[in-house]
């Protein structure tokens, strides 16, 4: 009904287009409202509202994903492509399974409301993000997706731990956004405008008339150190380690998977809308242009080679599990970084389609540390060890989508490894190629001593695993997941196509 | 569907083709599911689904033996082709596309020739023996249900892997092949030595596997297909792909492919892991660490034989020559009874690698066969003896266990004989023939390398040759004869009927093997393995294929390199028996009549024993790669070496100078067969240092390194180009 | 190359050199004669009060953040008031007006919410919350040396001393 008046009116289109964010802030807005009315006190209910706000967003979404390939809101501060879609679906989906596993997680239970609110505020940042064509509604959203982060990174506000990563993911994030919106003002003042679409344009042709390298390079670089602290790419990922150790583990979850993946979306968005669109910089034939843009992707080449090396060798030393996959996660980023340095169509495809494969492996992984250190109170290899005969199925589920993070058949992780490859491989890194190769063979050591610990090591404490069906349940529904999109991949593929910001073009 | 025949290849065929491989699966799902429910926890059904493999497998060989056309069947018209051609069903139609990726399709075809039928009788044969066999070894172990299924899951991963058509499925099963090795060899993982080896057996495997990768991919990015047969015809029809291969790449494209065959089949310096997998099972060592999986290298290299440019050949063949000779070494130095036979097969298998690597294909595969058949049996002999023996494997302890184990002696003995090369058993054969291409190869030196790089195979082969009759036979008189020299061997008795007739069954083989690939030149014996397993060849204008290796396009001989053929083969036939009987000569002098002593050998060449005793210094240093204690256990050692050798040695140098070159020599070894491996395990400790230092928790640090990697970006930005 | 940044160069070392030359001659020509008095910290007249790097009260940043948001909400209004007549007579008036009335509501929502969490109040507030936090870290403390140490028997103990305490609130 409520979108039927809205149809009315030409203008109002806008709102239409943004009506999944209102489901959201709806739902946020009865999160706030449940917690303040007395004898709401069952921990389940703000959850349950989060996971109808989310429903009622998802709905729409799907209803835009068959809709209008392209709609530009508020004067295309706004867009919805698929593209944005597919990064928002992405986000519901990841969200529902991190609201799922902190229901699950037992350390979870005061505060729950405002645990709820700050969650899907977060939520509503990213889609902003993922959706925005204008350097302050980039801004914005970033802000929108980063403070909410640091308040439920200090969830637990009385533990030193987590109170002290909350602060120092405070002072790092605000460091970061603050070098980016100083990346912000000088495009500004290279191209006189701050619409993303505008911006590749006049650079263009400030380049083919005098141009500006030197500059417009400064610029570019202290954007992506914004960005890359987002996704923790070298030598911006420093708060990572501690951050994902001190939150709350679904916070962790959320920020190793959503909040990445948000990252990922706007920077790719803005490199293809500032230098791969028609008309931007790297479609320009000059010469010097064309040797600015092979150095600016084999400087992302360099810092995606890095990263990846960076979090493997760091990984390896690691004996707690979060920090464990918290290392991994910075060189799943590295990986993913090879597909935005090809700065092509089908680096951006293995992009989105590794995000997915990395979405559903590191769920997996994340929900076994949640479902053990239930039992176990503990998020150290060591205490798992023998675990794995304990629960064998969910174990082996698990050992899967770690098969699936070092990229071994017939996982996801090993078809999005070969699009990256191969993106790169095509565009004639072959040396990346080769250094995330060696760093695969790397990874398989840590991850391998994980499955190691769980199976052929005998447990030294007493205790008995504790149930938990849906845990359990999700956690094989995600492994099969992953075996699935490693072999019938196809449907997949068509998805990623769909969201191709270059083939959208054509 | 068409019914059998026997004079043709059909639909049916591809039926059979697929229960073989699909029955050993059968066995894994079902063992692993419900085997401990199963009366005899389901022995009977892996055992009885391997046979109906081996009978099918046997039934698809004699097809090909009689077969019309089988000479024409080789690799250039690949069985699919082949049998289209004859009139029938075109069985690669019956594909199912497997993987779509925008305009790359992958099928999962299956590729039947002579070469595929031969392997598919000995790796089902072996199999099935080994499984009777482990009925009797096996029998009373807690997880007796749940080895048959690994040995099930092996199986069929090995059938996969010889049945398959393209590099890309050949893969997955090469490293479900990895997989089943891991969990066999870690079978008994209370062990922490089985722990530990299954891991470094899978690990080491990756660093190869890693290679074998990249070189599928650079051939995929230039041809654009992972087919055998697409890949051979892009290759015939345009070497460079278009410009976009030239023959360096090609040669790194080979080197990096044999990768993948240096990890699978154990050659230096990847070959550390083979030793310790014998941790596994004794039954699993014969089946797959000496008779199967180890030879899937060999295979691989075989298969792909054209792609090799004359540079990556003569690689090869260095590799593999190194490898016999340097392992075979090994084995005069070790008192394991299983380690002696494992470093035998790295030995054996460094010669079929030598022998592709000459150009002598039919040769390598043929060794491969026989080779498996008798050291599955000198294997299996020696669980035999062990089993005797309740489970204790130092040679020191037995002696004389000729009268108490007569049947286990026997056939032992007879592997023996023809792994040294005894004439007209099956080993002497296919050694001979190695050898003589080898030899070939010197006459007739290939265009990879200076010439005088030619002549090392047959140098070092002919070596290795005398070497293994001696640790052999030293393996024999320690074991079976002389005193018992424990109450174990003085209590030992022969093995059930379950698993004497295996051996006795192997032992046959062993003998007659050789008759299915009698050379030529003896003039008896059906030729079958020489005339119809050849070497793969391409079909290439001479412009085009400047680059590929000549084995394969240069079909006619000239007169005088036809004489030089011939008579190789002769000369290489008197050598190795020279060579042979000198080593059989030496083991009876040392361990027999005891007139050499041993040690008192070992005391005069101390610094070579203590080299080999320390297996050339390899494991300490990879182990070392993989395993943080023995990382900062080495670091130290180094140091001490530093200080006791360089500080002290400058003291008084005249008195340490012996000493510092032999440890030099040691480091020598160390740095130089270490390299890639070791520099990396460094870069990671180092490294790993450096992160961790970095990440001091103080968010000062963090923001000073944001600024410092920011500036470095920049800097990097207006310093490139 | 970079010759276009040379004049930003130049003007930097001028700049710096002008202020560098102004220190030293007045170096040169002041008079010297320091007393504690002139040595210490400038505070409004007064004796200043102890180190200057004191620990402001949490409370000040609660109050300050609640003002922005209030701040914010006036610097939407203003322009929306200003606008509102061209809405009115593209007769969207009721529409406008429902949406700004949708955004003071949030924002009354939040200031609910606060009111009822007891963050407006000054004095009281702190007195419950130092209590609630003394508590919660009680509990959570509890909680985890009897996860570390499930085995020990000392964990039961101290469980009960907790309790107890917690009796006495």
């Amino acid at each position: 009904m409520f979108q039927a008046i809205l149809a009315t009116s030409p203008m109002l289109s806008d709102i239409q287009a943004f009506l999944p964010e209102i489901y959201l802030t709806v739902g946020l807005l009865l999160v706030v409202i449940i917690d303040l009315l007395p004898g709401m006190t069952d921990r389940r209910i703000p959850a349950l509202l989060s996971l109808v706000g989310l429903a009622f967003a998802a709905r729409v979404l799907w209803q835009q994903m068959s809709g209008e390939p392209r709609i530009e809101a508020f004067g295309g501060l706004f867009v919805v492509d698929r593209f944005a879609l597919f990064f928002k679906l992405f986000t519901t989906i990841a969200v529902t399974v991190v609201i799922l596993y902190s229901l699950a997680w037992k350390r979870l239970e005061s505060r729950m409301g405002e645990y709820y609110l700050v969650l899907m505020s977060a939520v509503l940042g990213i889609f902003v993000l993922v959706s925005s064509q204008h350097l302050l509604m980039v801004y914005i959203g970033l802000e929108l997706l980063s403070i909410p982060s640091y308040i439920l990174t200090g969830y637990f506000k009385n533990q030193r731990k987590s109170s002290e990563a909350s602060l120092k993911y405070v002072i790092y994030g605000s460091v970061a956004s603050g070098t980016m919106l100083y990346g912000f003002s000088l495009l500004y003042g290279l191209t006189g405008t701050l619409r993303l679409d505008e911006i590749g344009p006049a650079l263009a042709q400030a380049f083919s008339e005098s141009g500006n390298p030197e500059a417009t390079a400064l610029a570019f670089l202290m954007v992506l150190a914004g960005f890359g602290y987002k996704i923790a790419a070298v030598p911006f990922h420093y708060w990572l380690p501690d951050v994902y150790q001190g939150a709350p583990i679904p916070i962790t979850t959320f920020l190793a998977v959503a909040s990445k993946a948000a990252g990922f979306g706007v920077l790719l968005r803005y490199m293809y809308l500032v230098y791969g669109a028609p008309g931007a910089l790297a479609t320009l034939s000059d010469v010097d242009v064309v040797a600015w843009v092979d150095k600016l992707s084999l400087l992302i080449g360099i810092v995606a080679a890095v990263t990846m090396t960076l979090g493997n060798l760091a990984a390896l030393r690691q004996k707690n599990v979060v920090r464990l996959l918290a290392y991994s996660s910075i060189a799943h980023a590295g990986y993913l970084l090879m597909g935005v340095a090809v700065i092509g169509s089908s680096g951006l495809e293995a992009v989105l389609f590794y995000l997915v494969a990395y979405l559903i492996m590191t769920l997996g992984a994340f929900g076994m540390v949640i479902y053990l250190s239930n039992s176990v109170k503990s998020e150290e290899i060591e205490d798992f060890r023998g675990a794995g005969w304990k629960a064998p199925i969910v174990c082996g589920a698990f050992v899967m989508c770690l098969v699936s993070l070092v990229g071994l058949p017939p996982t996801a992780g090993f078809v999005g490894k070969w699009m990256l490859f191969r993106g790169v491989i095509e565009s004639g890194m072959l040396w990346l190629a080769v250094v995330a190769g060696l760093n695969s063979a790397i990874s398989l050591y840590y991850y391998f001593r994980v499955a190691k610990a769980l199976f052929l090591e005998k447990s030294e404490k007493e205790y008995t695993l504790k149930r938990s069906p849906v845990m359990a349940a999700i956690i094989i529904g995600l492994s099969v997941l992953v075996v699935y999109y490693g072999l019938r991949f196809g449907g997949l593929i068509d998805l990623v196509q769909q969201a191709n910001l270059f083939a959208a073009v054509q | 569907m068409d019914s059998f025949s026997l004079s043709q290849f059909g639909a049916f065929d591809l039926a059979l083709m697929l229960v073989i491989l699909l029955l050993p699966l059968l066995s894994f799902v079902i063992l692993i599911f419900v085997g401990r429910k199963l009366p005899r926890q389901g022995d009977w059904l892996a055992t009885m689904n391997l046979s109906i493999c081996l009978g099918l497998a046997l039934l698809l060989f004699a097809k090909m033996l009689v077969h019309e056309e089988a000479p024409e069947l080789a690799f250039r018209s690949a069985a699919v082709a082949g049998v289209d051609a004859a009139g029938n069903g075109v069985i690669e139609d019956y594909n199912p596309i497997w993987v779509d990726v925008i305009g790359f399709v992958v099928k999962p075809g299956i590729l039947f020739d002579n070469l595929t039928a031969i392997m598919l009788v000995v790796v089902t044969l072996i199999s099935t023996l080994v499984h009777f066999f482990s009925i009797g070894y096996m029998h009373g172990d807690p997880r007796y249900s749940r080895y048959f299924a690994y040995l099930g899951l092996f199986t069929f991963s090995m059938i996969g892997l010889i049945l398959s058509d393209n590099l890309l499925l050949l893969y997955v099963f090469w490293e479900l092949v990895g997989v089943s090795s891991f969990l066999l060899i870690g079978f008994w993982f209370e062990k922490p030595s089985a722990a530990s080896a299954c891991v470094k057996a899978f690990i080491t495997n990756r660093v190869g596997d890693f290679g074998f990768f990249i070189g599928i991919a650079i051939l995929f990015t230039s041809f654009g297909v992972l087919g055998y047969h697409e890949l051979f015809s892009a290759l015939s029809a345009d070497p460079t792909a278009g410009g976009t291969l030239s023959a360096g790449l090609l040669t790194a494209a080979g080197v990096l492919l044999f990768m993948g065959a240096v990890g699978k089949s154990a050659q230096m310096p990847l070959h550390i892991w083979l030793p310790d997998a014998m941790e596994g099972p004794t039954p699993v060592s014969a089946l797959i660490h000496a008779a199967t999986m180890v030879a899937a290298g060999v295979y691989l290299v075989g298969r792909l034989f054209v792609v090799f440019t004359p540079e990556a050949l003569l690689v090869i063949a260095l590799i593999g020559a190194l490898t016999a000779i340097f392992a075979a070494f090994l084995g005069i130095v070790m008192h394991d009874i299983k380690k002696v036979l494992a470093y035998s097969t790295i030995s054996q298998l460094g010669y079929m690698i030598a022998a592709i690597g000459v150009g002598a294909v039919t040769a390598g595969l043929f060794h491969l066969m026989t080779h498996a058949f008798f050291k599955a049996l000198l294997f299996l002999g020696s669980g035999s003896v062990i089993y005797g023996m309740h489970h204790h494997q130092d040679m020191r302890e037995m002696g004389g266990l000729r009268k108490k184990m007569p049947i286990t002696f026997a056939c032992m003995f007879i592997a023996t004989l023809a792994i040294s090369g005894v004439p007209l058993l099956s080993g002497f054969l296919s050694k001979d023939a190695i050898l003589a291409g080898a030899l070939f190869q010197w006459m007739v030196p290939g265009s990879g390398g200076p010439a005088w790089l030619y002549a090392l195979p047959f140098v070092l082969l002919l070596m290795a040759a005398g070497v293994t009759s001696f640790y052999m036979f030293r393996l024999i008189f320690l074991t079976f004869f002389g005193e018992t020299k424990s109450e174990h061997a003085d209590h030992a008795h022969e093995s059930p009927k379950v698993m004497t007739v295996p051996l006795i069954v192997l032992a046959v083989l062993a003998i007659g093997s050789g008759g299915l690939g009698l050379t030529s030149h003896l003039g008896i014996g059906t030729h079958w393995f020489n005339d119809h397993v050849a070497a793969p060849t391409l079909d290439v204008n001479e412009p085009n294929g400047a680059f590929l290796n000549t084995r394969s396009t240069e079909l006619v001989l000239t007169e005088d390199e036809e004489h030089a053929e011939h008579s190789s083969h002769t000369i290489a036939m008197i050598c190795s028996l020279l060579v042979a009987g000198t080593g059989i000569f030496l083991a009876c002098c040392f361990y027999l009549w005891r007139k050499l002593s041993a040690a008192k050998v070992a005391a005069v060449l101390a610094p070579v024993h203590r080299t080999l005793e320390n297996k050339y210094y390899f494991d300490n240093l990879f182990v070392g790669v993989l395993s943080k204690k023995v990382i900062v256990g080495g670091l130290n050692r180094f140091l001490w070496w530093f200080d006791a050798t360089i500080i002290d040695g400058i003291v008084n140098l005249t008195a340490r100078i012996t000493r510092v070159l032999a440890a030099i020599q040691g480091l020598f070894d160390k740095i130089v067969v270490d390299g890639l491996v070791n520099l990396v395990g460094l870069v990671t400790i180092v490294w790993g240092f450096f992160a961790q230092r970095l990440q001091t928790g103080r968010i000062q640090t963090y923001l000073m390194m944001f600024l410092i990697g920011f500036v470095g970006l920049a800097a990097a930005f207006f310093l490139i180009g | 190359m970079y010759f276009d940044y040379t004049n930003v160069l130049i003007f930097f070392l001028v700049g710096i050199g002008f202020v560098g030359v102004n220190m030293v001659v007045g170096s040169l020509l002041r008079p010297s004669k320091p007393n504690p008095e002139k040595n210490s910290a400038y505070e409004c007249g007064e004796d200043p009060i102890g180190p200057n790097r004191v620990q402001f009260d949490i409370r000040f940043y609660t109050v300050a953040l609640i003002f922005i948001i209030f701040d914010v909400e006036i610097a939407f209004l203003f322009p929306w008031a200003n606008s509102f007549q061209e809405f009115k007579a593209a007769g969207l008036g009721g529409l406008v007006f429902f949406e700004v009335l949708v955004f003071v509501s949030i924002l009354f929502l939040g200031l609910v919410y606060l009111w009822a969490k007891g963050d407006l109040d000054w004095v009281k507030s702190t007195e419950a919350q130092r209590r609630a936090a003394l508590a919660h870290r009680r509990a959570e403390e509890a909680k985890e040396t009897a996860a570390d140490s499930a085995k020990s028997e000392s964990a039961t103990e101290l469980d009960l001393t907790v309790a107890a305490e917690a009796g006495h609130h």
